[in-house]
């Protein structure tokens, strides 16, 4: 799938100003590694709480969509902008789940601008014995 | 590194007389993405800010330190133990020590420095000292 790449992102941090009214998205930093039954995805999302970030899975594909505020309370009211390597930006990161995921399991948390994702797998289908059956 | 000790930027004057940064170790990950921790410096009338992303940490394992003018700070983002990163299917997120310096202004009040954590993201506000402050001056016609 394409995904809007203006803004330069190269990660959790992004390398360009982000206007307002552009639909840029910033493809967060993520892990993936399996674990006794269940895959393991965590995401870098700076300055995103738990109420900014949407996970949706539909046809079998997981899509992350968070909007990082700044967190400085004052950055932002008329501060002025000295040097800026990342911004208030949107994160975007589709990941498309095998048929070994089960869907209804899906667990998350979100501290310290880290989100760990949960996906169990489901119970392999159990090998079958085919009978043969001879021909008279 | 993105910009060196004579950090200029020529569309601001104020901007030019203080904060530039010393630049900083890598914050290690795979061979494949080294990154640091991604800065910005704010002003505004009362104060400087800065913040530093760095998620996934413990905020007391962050090291907080003034110095002959120098705001430096550094930490770790440990990988967590039992982990063996080079088996992941996908590894893309920066763990290991960082360091960033940056030259503070000199009317930035040290003492009253105050730093918070909040969603991965370091907040770091020095309150400028009352001279510094913007203040309107007269120009007294002949």
């Amino acid at each position: 799938m394409k995904e809007n790449n203006e803004a330069l992102c190269t990660g959790a941090t992004c390398t360009s100003p982000i206007e307002e009214n552009r639909r840029s998205y910033c493809s967060p930093n993520i892990d993936i590694h399996e674990a006794e039954g269940e895959w393991i995805v965590e995401a870098d999302l700076p300055g995103v709480s738990k109420n900014d970030l949407d996970i949706e899975v539909e046809n079998g594909v997981l899509t992350l969509l968070a909007k990082a505020m700044r967190s400085g309370k004052r950055a932002g009211n008329g501060a002025h902008h000295v040097h800026q390597e990342f911004g208030p930006v949107t994160y975007r990161r589709r990941l498309k789940l095998s048929d070994q995921v089960n869907l209804d399991g899906i667990s998350a948390e979100m501290l310290n601008g880290v989100l760990t994702l949960h996906l169990p797998l489901v119970e392999k289908a159990r090998p079958k014995k085919i009978e043969i059956k001879s021909t008279e | 590194m993105l910009f060196d000790k004579n950090y200029y930027r020529p569309f601001n004057e104020l901007s030019r007389l203080f904060l530039s940064d010393l630049g900083g170790s890598r914050f290690h990950s795979s061979p494949s993405s080294h990154r640091v921790p991604g800065l910005n410096l704010f002003e505004d009338d009362d104060a400087y800010i800065l913040e530093m992303a760095i998620p996934g940490i413990s905020p007391d394992s962050i090291d907080i330190t003034v110095e002959d003018n120098v705001l430096s700070l550094t930490g770790e983002r440990p990988v967590p133990e039992g982990i063996d990163r080079s088996r992941f299917s996908c590894s893309e997120r920066s763990f290991g020590k960082f360091n960033r310096k940056v030259h503070l202004p000199r009317h930035a009040d040290r003492d009253a420095i105050r730093a918070e954590y909040e969603n991965g993201i370091l907040t770091i506000t020095l309150p400028r000292a009352e001279e510094s402050r913007p203040k309107k001056i007269e120009v007294k016609a002949r």
